[in-house]
C-alpha cells in the first residue's frame, strides 16, 4: 500500500543510556566532553545555595533556547537563596528542591546523560546539584516564534484570521480552542532518529473510527527517517497510492479547516516546526472545497464551488479540446469561428500541438519565474510575460491569437483550485498528446483513464472518489454544491463510523 | 479477496451497461412507428429473466460467486457453464470494441486504422478489468452523471424538433413488426445482462439482487425507450431505419445557434460501450480462470484483452457486418446463452436449496 | 493503483506509436467551402461550388468568395475534381445551402441530391433551393449586397423566414424525409435573381412544387403564404387586401398575420373521404392607408374579419384547385394525414391516391379576427 525507506538504526550514543554520577565535576565533564561536547551555546551557570552547608550547583541550557528572566527569577534566586537542611542527600535532596524550591510549573527529574542532551536541545534548563546522580529539568522553553497570523496561502474574505505557526504546542491550542470538548484527543508521536520531531495525532473520540486512528499511528511509527523538517515529510511517507499524482492526503494551514475536518471524523496529524497539518483521509471533494463555502451563505457558496469545478475541467481540457477541434473536428467549431481561426493561423509555422506545448511552456516558466520572486519583480515577469510574449508573438505570427486565449484562459483558471494545480498541467500534457494523436476520442480515452486511476485510489480504506461515486441523497450534500446548514443532518457516512448526528434537532433556521 | 459492490453502484453499473453500446445503433428500427411499444414489449419479456437471474443470486445468498454456484450446482457443471459464458462474454466485448471502433471511424477518424482505436481501447479496459467490479462500479457511477447530463440536454433539444405525429398510425402493418422489434432488443441488449451474473462477486443481503438488478435494468429500458422513440420522432419513422446511427443522426438535427452537439453525444457513446467492454472482459476472466481451477482471475485478463484486439477485427470487419449483426432478429444461440441456460440454472438451483432446506430441516 | 501511473504511461507511448495522426489535418489548409449547386445531370453533372478563401492571418483576417464550376461524372466525383483546378482543399462540413437549377428538377433531383443525404462531409442541415430562371452558378456569381458570400447570404434569408415570407425553407433532411414518407409530395424554396442598384442579387421567394422527385410546377410568393398557413407554419406575412369600408369605398389596408392555428382532419363518411380544413387567422393591422374608420367601431371589425374569411377562403380555394388538379402534388399531406388518422381508410385507398387525391372534396372553414391595430385605434386625422 504504502512505502517506507528502511535505513539502519544508529548505534546508540556512548555515553546516552548511563545513568548520571552523584559527583558534579564528573557529571559535568562527560556533558562537556560527550553529550553537549563541541557546542558554544551551551551555558553553564555555576552557582551555591546559601546556608551552613552550601551545596555546589550548575544550570545547563541553551543559550536562546530558554527564558532568561524566568530562569533567573524561579531558579536561580529561589536556590540561591534556599538553605536545604543538612542531613539530605542525593536523591532525598534533589525532591527537596524540585518540590520545596524551584518556583516553576513544569519540572521534573531526569537521570540519563542522554535524557539531559534532549532536554537541553529542546529549551528545557537541567539543574545539577553536587552528590546527586539526579538532575532537575526544567521548562522553561522561550524560543523566538511567530506571530499567530493570517496564513497567506489560504486567505480568506469571510472566516477566521488565525493560522497555525511553527510551535506544536501552540497549533494544538489553536485546534483545541475551536474543540473545546473532553472528546478530542491528541497523541504524540516522535519521528525523526536525529530531530526526534514531536508530531501530534488529533481526533474527536466520539466520531473518529478508532482504527482510523490507529492506522495512522502505525504509519507513523514506521517511519524510520533522520529528519522531519516539515509534514510534508510525513506526507509523502504514509500516504496511499504513491505513484499516483494525486494527493491523498490533505494540508491546511488554518486552525478552523483542521477543526471541521476533525468534526466530521478525520484524523488530523500536526508536526512541530511546520504550520501545515495533515488530514487524512483526503477525498477528491476535498481539493474543492474551501472553508469559505460554510461560512458564505449557502447558495453562494455552492456557486464558487461548482465554478471551481468548471474552472478544473478548463484548466485542464481547453488546450487538448482546441487542439482536438481544428487539427480533426473543425465541422464542430461554429463556422464563424472556424473562418477567423483558419485566417489566424494562415501564416503561423507550428503546428497547434506545437504551439500548446510551447506556449504552456513559457507560461509555466512564467509561473515558476514568478512564484518565489519579491512582489515588484513578480509583477514586472508577469508583464514582460502577457504584452511582450502574447501580443508581440501574435504580431510575429509565431503563434495564433486563439492560442494566446486558450492558454490564458488555461492558465488562469488553474489558479481556481491551488490543491490541484500541480497536477492540472500533469493531466492537461496527457490530454493534449491524446487529442493530437486521436482528437476528441484521445481525449476521451485520457478521461476514461483519469477517472480509472481516481476510481481506484483509496486513501486510509476510504475510497478516493467516495462522495462523486453514491447517489445517496444524503451523501452528496455537500460535493458539487453545498446544501444549507440545516440540511447536512448528518456526518459523511464513509468517514464518521461512531457517532453521524451533526444537528440533533431541527433546529436554526427554518428550513424549508 | 471478495469484491463487494454497493447496491447504488451495482444499479448504475447493470443501467450502463444495458445503455451501453445501444445508444450507437438506437435499435428496434424494424417496428418503425410502433418502436416504443417494441421496447415496452421487450421490456416486459426480458422482465422474467432478469427477476429469475436476481432469484438465482439471491438463492447463493452471502456465499461468492463461485462457491455459491458450486454450493447449487456442483462443481463439474459449475466449470461448464462458466466455460461456455465466458466464450460469450469474450465474443461479447469483441463485439463493442469493434461496435466503437467502427462508429469513431465512420463519424470522426476516416483515415485512422480501426486496430488503432481497438488497441487503446483494449489497453484501457484491460486496465478496468484488472481493478476489479468494486473500481468498475464507482467508475460506472462518476461517468453515469456525464452521460446522464448529456442525454438529458439532448433529450430536451430533441424534444424541440421532434413531432409527436411520426408515431402514427399505430400497428398499421400489425403486430408482426412490434415482436420482430422486440426480440431484437432481447438479444441485443436486453438481455445480455446474463453476462452481469458473472461479475458481481457477492451481494450485501438476500434481496440486493434484486435491488440491484430490477431498478437498473428499467430505467435502462426506460431511458432507451425515450431516446430512441424521441430520435424516431425526429428523423422520421420511414427514415429510421435507414440510418446506421439513428440517435445521433436525430442529434445533429438539432440547431442551437450553430454549436454542434453530435460530437458530445458521440462522446457519451464511446463511454457507455467502454463500461460495458469492460465488464464484458472482466466477466469473461473470471468465468475462465474460475473454469479452470485458479483462485484468482487477474492473470489471464491480460491475454483475453489483447486477444480482443485480432477478435474484434477479424469477427466484424466494416460497418455494415456491424449493422449486420446488430439487427438480426433473436438468432439460436442468443437463446441458448440468454434465455435457456438460465432457466435450467434457475430450476436446478430452486431444486437443490429447497432439498437442502429440507434436509437441514430434517437433520 | 500502484501501477497508476506506468499504465497512463503506456496509454501515452500506445497512443504516440500507433497514431500517425492520420486524419490530422491543419485548419489553416482548408478552403471552406460553403455553397453546392448543381445545373446539370445529364449527361454529365456540372457542379458549381462556392468557397470562401481567407487569408490575413496576425489579427485581421480576410475572407473571399471563390465560385468554380466543373463537370464530372457525379456529385462527389466532380465536388472533388475542383480542388485540382483550385489547388485548394475543400472542407465540405460547414456548406450552407445546395442548389439545384430548375433543368435537374424537372428530370428528377434524386441523381443530384442522393450524395448529399448520405455524405458523411455534408450535414444533413443543408438549406436546398431550386434556382428559378436561372442556373446555380449565376446565383453564386451574383453579388449579395451584404453578405460575404452567396451560401451566407442564402443562409441568412433562410433564418429570417418568419419575417421574410413568401417561401418555405427546408433542410437536406426534411426532403429526404418528405421523399421517403407515403401521403406527401415534396417542396422546395426557389432562388431567384433580381436587379438590385446595378447588381444581380438572388431572392428566395416561391415554392418549387414535386411529385416525386420530379418538379411539376410552380408556386408563386402569395401561394407560398398561403401553403405556410395550412402547414401551419408561423410566418408573420403581410397581406394588403382592398377592404371596403363604409357604402362603397375600398381602401388597400395592411394586415400582418400574427396567429395562425389549423386544423385537417379526414373525415370518412359512408366510405367517402373528405378533408375538412379549419383555419384560425390572427391578424394586426399595420397599416390603413387613408381610410377612415376607427376599429372601435364594432361593425366596422366585423366587417372587416367577414371580408377578410371570404379573401382567404377564395385563394386557399385557389391554391386547393392549383395542387388538386392541375398540379395533382399532395404537397399538404393530405395522404399522409389520412394514413395517420384513418389507417383503414389508406389501405382502400392509398394505392392510388392520386386519383382519389385530384378529386379530394374540402370542407374549408376560416375564421379570421384583427386582435390588435398597432398603437392607435382611430385613424390618423388631419385637420381641413
Amino acid at each position: 500500500m504504502f512505502f517506507w525507506q528502511k535505513t539502519k538504526k544508529n548505534a546508540p550514543q556512548p555515553r546516552g543510556l548511563d545513568d548520571l554520577n552523584p559527583s558534579l565535576e564528573i557529571n559535568l565533564h562527560w556533558l562537556k566532553a560527550d553529550i553537549l561536547a563541541s557546542d558554544e551555546t551551551i551555558v553553564y551557570r555555576r552557582f551555591k545555595t546559601s546556608g551552613a552547608k552550601a551545596r555546589d550547583c550548575v544550570l545547563v541550557y541553551a543559550d536562546n533556547m530558554v527564558k532568561h528572566e524566568f530562569l533567573s527569577q524561579f531558579v536561580l534566586r529561589p536556590m540561591m537563596q534556599s538553605s536545604p537542611p543538612k542531613h539530605l542527600r542525593g536523591e532525598e535532596l534533589i525532591r527537596y528542591l524540585s518540590a520545596n524550591v524551584i518556583e516553576s510549573d513544569g519540572s521534573e527529574l531526569v537521570a540519563r546523560y542522554g535524557e539531559i542532551g534532549d532536554k537541553i536541545m529542546n529549551g528545557v534548563a537541567v539543574l545539577l546539584v553536587d552528590g546527586c546522580p539526579l538532575g532537575i529539568a526544567v521548562d522553561a522553553k522561550g524560543w523566538p516564534k511567530r506571530a499567530v497570523t493570517e496564513p497567506p496561502s489560504e486567505s480568506v474574505v469571510r472566516g477566521p484570521r488565525t493560522g497555525f505557526s511553527e510551535d506544536l504546542g501552540v497549533n494544538i491550542s489553536l485546534v483545541r480552542l475551536k474543540l473545546s470538548s473532553p472528546n478530542f484527543k491528541t497523541r504524540f508521536l516522535y519521528v525523526g532518529t536525529q530531530t526526534k520531531t514531536k508530531v501530534a495525532i488529533l481526533y474527536l473520540d466520539n466520531v473518529t473510527s478508532l482504527d482510523l486512528v490507529e492506522e495512522v499511528a502505525r504509519r507513523i511509527d514506521a517511519i524510520e527517517i533522520d529528519a522531519v523538517l516539515d509534514s510534508g515529510y510525513i506526507q509523502e511517507m504514509i500516504r496511499d497510492a504513491p505513484y499516483s499524482p494525486f494527493p491523498t492526503i490533505g494540508h491546511t494551514e488554518r486552525p478552523d479547516v483542521a477543526a471541521a475536518k476533525i468534526l466530521e471524523g478525520r484524523v488530523a496529524v500536526l508536526v512541530d516546526g511546520s504550520p501545515f497539518a495533515l488530514t487524512v483521509p483526503y477525498l477528491l471533494v476535498e481539493a474543492f472545497q474551501v472553508n469559505e463555502d460554510y461560512y458564505n451563505q449557502w447558495m453562494v457558496g455552492s456557486f464558487h464551488r461548482l465554478i471551481r469545478y468548471i474552472s478544473y475541467f478548463i484548466t485542464t481540457s481547453t488546450p487538448a479540446i482546441y487542439i482536438a477541434l481544428i487539427s480533426y473536428h473543425p465541422q464542430l467549431i461554429p463556422t464563424n469561428l472556424v473562418v477567423s481561426i483558419s485566417a489566424s493561423r494562415k501564416n503561423v509555422p507550428f503546428p497547434g500541438i506545437v504551439e500548446v506545448i510551447l506556449m504552456g511552456l513559457v507560461f509555466e516558466i512564467l509561473r515558476e519565474g514568478g512564484v518565489r520572486l519579491p512582489r515588484p519583480i513578480g509583477q514586472a515577469i508577469s508583464i514582460v510575460g502577457a504584452i511582450v510574449l502574447g501580443e508581440a508573438a501574435v504580431s510575429a505570427s509565431l503563434v495564433s491569437a486563439p492560442m494566446i486565449i486558450v492558454v490564458g484562459v488555461t492558465g488562469v483558471a488553474g489558479f481556481v483550485n491551488p490543491a490541484l494545480n500541480d497536477i492540472a498541467v500533469l493531466i492537461r500534457l496527457l490530454f493534449v498528446f491524446l487529442a493530437a494523436g486521436l482528437g476528441l476520442y484521445g481525449y476521451v480515452f485520457g478521461t476514461i483513464a483519469i477517472v480509472l486511476l481516481l476510481s481506484s485510489m483509496e486513501s486510509f480504506g476510504v475510497p478516493y472518489l467516495s462522495t462523486m461515486t453514491t447517489i445517496r441523497p444524503q451523501d452528496i450534500k455537500d460535493t458539487v454544491v453545498r446544501v444549507p446548514w440545516w440540511q447536512m443532518r448528518l456526518r459523511p457516512r464513509y468517514l464518521a463510523t461512531k457517532d453521524r448526528q451533526r444537528l440533533q434537532r431541527r433546529t436554526g433556521s427554518k428550513g424549508p | 479477496m471478495r469484491e463487494h459492490v454497493p447496491d447504488d453502484q451495482g444499479m448504475i453499473l447493470v443501467l450502463l451497461f444495458v445503455v451501453g453500446n445501444t445508444l450507437v445503433f438506437g435499435l428496434g428500427g424494424v417496428a418503425g412507428p410502433d418502436i416504443w411499444l417494441a421496447f415496452l414489449t421487450a421490456t416486459v419479456m426480458a422482465l422474467p429473466m432478469i427477476l429469475l437471474m436476481a432469484r438465482v443470486r439471491s438463492l447463493m445468498q452471502g456465499a461468492a460467486l463461485y462457491s455459491g454456484l458450486e454450493q447449487v450446482f456442483g462443481k463439474w457443471p459449475s466449470r461448464g457453464l462458466a466455460l461456455v459464458y465466458a466464450l460469450y462474454a469474450w465474443r461479447l466485448s469483441c463485439f463493442v470494441v469493434s461496435d466503437v471502433s467502427n462508429f469513431v471511424q465512420a463519424i470522426a477518424l476516416p483515415n485512422t486504422p480501426k486496430v488503432v482505436v481497438a488497441s487503446i481501447l483494449a489497453l484501457l479496459m484491460l486496465w478496468a478489468a484488472k481493478e476489479g467490479v468494486e473500481v468498475l462500479a464507482r467508475f460506472a457511477v462518476v461517468m453515469s452523471k456525464v452521460v446522464f447530463a448529456v442525454l438529458l440536454v439532448t433529450f430536451i433539444l430533441l424534444l424541440s424538433v421532434a413531432n409527436p405525429a411520426e408515431f402514427l398510425p399505430v400497428m398499421y402493418d400489425g403486430a408482426k413488426p412490434v415482436f420482430l422489434g422486440a426480440f431484437q432488443l432481447l438479444d441485443f441488449p436486453f438481455l445480455e445482462v446474463v453476462v452481469l451474473f458473472w461479475v458481481f462477486d457477492c451481494f450485501s443481503s438476500k434481496r440486493s439482487p434484486f435491488k440491484v438488478f430490477v431498478p437498473g435494468f428499467l430505467s435502462a429500458a426506460l431511458i432507451l425507450l425515450v431516446m430512441t422513440s424521441t430520435s424516431l420522432a425526429v428523423v422520421g419513422a420511414d427514415r429510421y431505419s435507414v440510418f446506421y446511427f439513428p440517435i445521433w443522426t436525430a442529434v445533429s438535427r438539432i440547431n442551437v445557434s450553430t454549436m454542434r452537439l453530435e460530437a458530445i453525444v458521440g462522446v457519451t457513446f464511446a463511454i457507455g460501450s467502454f463500461l460495458k467492454m469492460a465488464v464484458c472482459l472482466l466477466a469473461a476472466s473470471r468465468c475462465v480462470t474460475y473454469a479452470f481451477g485458479f483462485s484468482d482471475y487477474r492473470f489471464v485478463v491480460t491475454p483475453l484483452a489483447l486477444a480482443v484486439i485480432p477478435g474484434s477485427q477479424w469477427l466484424i470487419t466494416t460497418l455494415m457486418e456491424v449493422e449486420k449483426s446488430a439487427i438480426k432478429t433473436y438468432p439460436t444461440s442468443a437463446t441458448i446463452y440468454q434465455v435457456v441456460l438460465p432457466v435450467v440454472f434457475w430450476v436446478v438451483a430452486e431444486i437443490r436449496v429447497a432439498k437442502a432446506r429440507h434436509q437441514g430441516k430434517g437433520g | 493503483m500502484r501501477r497508476g501511473f506506468p499504465r497512463l504511461l503506456s496509454l501515452l507511448l500506445v497512443t504516440a506509436l500507433l497514431t500517425g495522426c492520420w486524419d490530422h489535418i491543419e485548419i489553416e489548409a482548408l478552403e471552406f467551402a460553403f455553397g453546392l449547386g448543381v445545373d446539370q445531370v445529364e449527361p454529365d453533372y456540372v457542379v458549381v461550388v462556392e468557397m470562401v478563401k481567407t487569408s490575413g492571418g496576425g489579427q485581421q483576417a480576410e475572407v473571399e468568395p471563390l465560385v468554380l464550376a466543373t463537370k464530372g461524372k457525379s456529385v462527389s466525383a466532380a465536388g472533388r475534381s475542383l480542388s485540382n483546378p483550385a489547388g485548394l482543399r475543400a472542407f465540405w462540413p460547414h456548406a450552407y445551402v445546395f442548389l439545384m437549377s430548375e433543368q435537374v428538377a424537372r428530370e428528377g433531383i434524386v441523381p443530384a441530391v442522393e450524395n448529399i443525404v448520405r455524405s458523411r462531409y455534408i450535414r444533413s442541415t443543408v438549406w436546398v433551393f431550386i434556382t428559378k430562371d436561372c442556373t446555380a452558378e449565376e446565383v453564386f456569381k451574383s453579388k449579395p449586397p451584404a453578405a460575404n458570400s452567396v451560401s451566407e447570404h442564402l443562409n441568412a434569408i433562410a433564418l429570417m423566414q418568419e419575417t421574410i415570407s413568401g417561401f418555405i425553407p427546408l433542410q437536406v433532411w426534411q426532403l429526404s424525409q418528405a421523399f421517403a414518407a407515403e401521403g406527401i409530395a415534396a417542396i422546395l424554396p426557389t432562388v431567384k435573381l433580381v436587379h438590385e442598384q446595378g447588381d444581380l442579387v438572388p431572392i428566395v421567394e416561391g415554392t418549387a412544387v414535386f411529385k416525386g422527385d420530379r418538379m411539376v410546377g410552380w408556386l408563386d410568393g402569395h401561394e407560398s403564404d398561403i401553403l405556410c398557413l395550412l402547414k401551419g407554419i408561423i410566418q408573420r406575412c403581410y397581406f394588403v387586401i382592398d377592404t371596403k369600408v363604409g357604402e362603397n369605398e375600398f381602401f388597400p389596408i395592411t394586415y400582418e398575420l400574427v396567429g395562425n392555428r389549423v386544423e385537417i382532419k379526414p373525415q370518412d363518411k359512408d366510405g367517402k373521404l373528405s378533408v375538412s380544413i379549419a383555419l384560425d387567422l390572427h391578424f394586426s393591422v399595420e397599416e390603413m392607408g387613408r381610410a377612415p374608420y376607427s376599429f372601435r367601431d364594432e361593425a366596422f371589425a366585423r366587417s372587416v374579419q367577414a371580408q377578410l374569411a371570404t379573401a382567404f377562403t377564395h385563394w386557399i380555394r385557389e391554391f386547393l384547385s392549383k395542387t388538386q388538379q392541375e398540379y395533382n402534388a399532395d404537397i399538404l399531406g393530405f395522404g399522409q394525414l389520412v394514413r395517420r388518422k384513418e389507417p383503414q381508410v389508406w389501405r382502400r385507398l392509398g394505392e392510388n391516391w392520386d386519383v382519389h387525391f385530384r378529386d379530394l372534396p374540402v370542407d374549408l372553414e376560416v375564421k379570421c379576427k384583427v386582435t390588435m391595430a398597432g398603437l392607435s385605434s382611430e385613424p390618423l386625422r388631419v385637420r381641413e
